[in-house]
């Protein structure tokens, strides 16, 4: 085939065509993208919009870098300034069920931009629970966040113990979100006023099991009377154990106040106390190498794994909370809430 | 003017999409078991890409080999797909939200590449344009009137607003209830346009006949008249 | 265990018939016997494993950079429609009896909202745990999973496909009133399918 023909040939003029028309959609869509073209920041003012039901609102990131981000229960993962409203938009992350649970909480503040205010809405904005318990957990109970907010509240919704618990079926979960709420609180106020949270209890040690708010201790000349609530572990529900240490490192006296050893499908919750080792039941006279000792110790049978593995690592921790921070207690003496 | 009204007749009702012709069944069972306003969003979108592709087809169909003709078509409802993409995303959110994935499955409607195939590429301008907008509102129509009743039936709202507020039966938000709705629809209109068609039938041999018998009678009355010539 | 939620979202939980509503027009089109539905099945799971295993790479690694994620559409689309095109000429090719049997879907399958739809899940997703529910976050998406799961959604577009044409024929033995017979005794049947599968959302692995 000669040029000619094979530019006058049907083949040509079906690429010919098929190339234009293909030209003419690019490029009348890359013009039209450069007009139409939704940024990142614009799609993340949407997201921050949906707290405000709608509004567009602009927020500017708050640089946290240096900050203590760990609060509490809870981590502070990103703070915004909300210019238009006055408020601080926390994103706080917590352990809930099978994960984390990341909320958004809108922090008002006052005119002087330093004190808090209040709190606006309390949003669900990402989660790990893989049996979605988190789900159950209805708008009604985001909205009492606002609603009950006083300064110095600590939220306690999931704690069963606690006069305002709300059965949701998700405690774990709600207690996550609560942390989220008192931890981005918590994190604002001392961040409006340029400070930085400090934690008292930085420096404690086995202080994983244990929920420092609630628990205390008194001092009398060198013996240090503790009253410590544990946190529940999976299992059990929280304990709470009187503890005496004396200058000596030996435990002086040691009872269980309330066991929290809980029925789960398996056995009742009486069947787990007798389960519990016969040392968990009474530590008086052992010192923290003893308590690290049974803390290790990976036996079949022996002090730790004795079918109630659970209660009886929270009375370890407890003892080993005591007797470690001996020194830092008895200075400074510590009421409950 | 007359074939005007009976391409839009014929594209609002006696070929209806979705009820006489059943195309396009992956956007509207989807949508109408999200609600009225989906639903009507979605028939919108498509009435859009319709009528631009049916313009725009129309006018190139002397230009555009037959060969090729099937993959042009489809760069250019493509395009326009996109174009209506990237409008909703930026001005209309809300709406782009709820269509979700089917906003781009336009591009593999079959009303869309089934008027510019059949209709589009042997028609004028104007004809084409009448068509598409004939389909649209055609697609509409039957999407929002099912949109209605899956979303009154399955959560007891009306356009968003609370109708109901006990009597819902959360099926007819579901894939299963839009299934039964659709089929029942179908059934209902097909019905309806037979018992339609039937009585225009009626209507037509009646006045046949009359004018058959009025020739006969003219002839009679003529014939004794020649007779006597 | 990720790759048995994988399948069973692919296959069960989010069927891509019954759940997420796709590939609808071969669904009520195609089945009416058993033997035709299986090919459209196959068919269909075959161009959709080829157009994710050509599209994805080329989202990510070409049109990504390039900042011309915006013309995905025209893109995808085009890739499609070429493959179900050698797919014909090779099957043509290499066994023309089977191209009796199935080659009459393939055009079809081009405008198949099953395919687009596979392809176009991808897009811009990083993360497993976006589209399979109860994976953990930091799964992540790589063309290897989007494969397997086109693979197992095409799996399930078939499963689905054969039921239904298995009860059309059962349908077509007993008497239905004029109105009813065709398309609506057909979709109540599948609204009886798309409840069955609806048991399936409440799998927890």
């Amino acid at each position: 085939m000669t040029a000619k023909q094979f530019f006058k040939s049907t083949a040509f003029k079906c690429i010919a065509v098929l190339l234009s028309v293909l030209l003419v959609s690019g490029v009348l869509l890359a013009v039209a993208y450069g007009f139409l073209e939704v940024t990142d920041e614009e799609r993340f003012s949407r997201k921050i919009g949906v707290m405000y039901n709608g509004e567009t609102v602009t927020a500017t990131e708050q640089d946290i870098s240096g900050k203590n981000t760990n609060v509490n229960d809870a981590k502070i993962e990103k703070l915004w300034y909300v210019n238009e409203k006055n408020d601080y938009l926390v994103q706080a992350a917590s352990k809930g069920n099978g994960g984390n649970v990341t909320c958004w909480v809108t922090v008002r503040m006052q005119d002087n931009k330093v004190d808090v205010k209040g709190i606006g809405k309390v949003l669900l904005y990402a989660y790990d629970d893989p049996a979605e318990f988190v789900s159950y957990i209805g708008s009604d109970v985001y909205e009492r966040f606002p609603y009950d907010y006083y300064d110095g509240k600590t939220f306690s919704y999931g704690d069963k113990t606690s006069p305002e618990y709300i059965n949701t079926n998700a405690s774990v979960s709600l207690t996550a979100i609560c942390n989220d709420v008192n931890a981005s609180v918590a994190f604002v106020k001392a961040f409006a006023k340029g400070g930085d949270i400090s934690d008292p209890y930085e420096n404690f040690e086995y202080k994983s099991l244990i929920n420092i708010n609630k628990s205390s201790w008194s001092v009398e000349g060198e013996v240090v009377t503790y009253n410590i609530v544990t946190k529940a572990n999976e299992g059990p529900d929280p304990f709470i154990l009187e503890i005496k240490v004396d200058g000596t490192g030996k435990i002086t006296a040691y009872t269980i106040i309330t066991n929290g050893c809980a029925e789960d499908g398996h056995f009742t919750a009486d069947d787990y106390m007798d389960m519990m080792s016969t040392l968990a039941k009474d530590l008086t006279g052992k010192t923290l190498a003893d308590i690290e000792g049974y803390l290790a110790d990976n036996s079949d049978n022996g002090t730790l794994h004795t079918g109630a593995t659970r209660s009886n690592e929270l009375c370890y921790h407890a003892a080993a909370f005591a007797l470690s921070n001996y020194a830092a207690c008895l200075e400074t003496p510590k009421e409950g809430n | 003017m007359n074939k005007y009204k009976k391409i839009t007749l014929d594209g609002i009702i006696f070929s209806n999409p979705t009820f006489m012709l059943v195309l396009g069944t992956c956007p509207t069972l989807a949508m109408i078991s999200k609600g009225a306003i989906s639903a009507a969003g979605m028939g919108l979108c498509v009435l859009v890409v319709l009528t631009l592709a049916n313009i725009i087809i129309s006018a190139l169909r002397k230009v555009i080999p037959n060969q090729v003709r099937i993959p042009c078509y489809i760069v250019i409802i493509a395009t326009l797909v996109t174009l209506v993409q990237m409008v909703l995303e930026k001005y209309l959110p809300t709406l782009y939200d709820s269509l979700g994935t089917f906003l781009a499955l336009i591009v593999v409607n079959c009303i869309v590449l089934g008027r510019a195939e059949a209709f589009a590429n042997k028609h004028t301008v104007l004809e084409s344009a009448v068509d598409g907008i004939a389909n649209g509102i055609g697609f509409t129509v039957a999407l929002t009137v099912m949109g209605v009743v899956c979303e009154l039936l399955g959560s007891g709202t009306l356009f968003g607003v609370q109708i109901f507020k006990t009597f819902k039966i959360a099926m007819f938000a579901s894939p299963a209830g839009a299934f039964i709705v659709y089929g029942l629809s179908i059934a209902l209109f097909t019905y309806i346009i037979d018992v339609f068609q039937r009585a225009r039938r009626v209507k037509v041999n009646r006045i046949a006949r009359e004018n058959l018998l009025d020739a006969k009678n003219a002839d009679t009355a003529a014939e004794p008249a020649e007779a006597n010539v | 265990m990720n790759f048995v939620l994988l399948v069973l979202s692919a296959v069960l939980t989010n069927n891509f018939i019954t759940v997420k509503t796709y590939g609808i027009c071969p669904f009520l089109g195609v089945s009416k016997n058993t033997k035709s539905a299986l090919g459209m099945g196959v068919a269909v799971t075959v161009v959709m494993f080829l157009a994710t295993l050509v599209t994805y790479p080329i989202y990510k690694f070409i049109m990504t950079p390039l900042r011309i994620n915006f013309l995905w559409i025209i893109f995808f689309i085009f890739i499609i429609a070429a493959l179900v095109q050698m797919l014909e000429a090779i099957i043509r090719k290499i066994s023309p009896s089977l191209y009796n049997t199935m080659g009459v879907y393939l055009p079809l399958i081009t405008t198949n909202c099953a395919v687009l739809g596979v392809t176009q899940l991808f897009n811009g997703v990083t993360d497993l745990g976006e589209i399979v529910k109860g994976v953990a976050s930091g799964v992540e998406l790589n063309l290897g999973w989007a494969v397997l799961y086109a693979l197992f959604a095409g799996v399930g577009f078939t499963l689905v496909m054969v039921i239904m044409s298995g009860m059309r024929e059962k349908l077509n033995c007993c008497k239905v009133s004029k109105s009813l017979a065709g398309f609506p005794v057909s979709m109540i049947a599948a609204a009886f399918i798309c409840m069955a599968f609806m048991i399936f959302a409440q799998i927890k692995v």
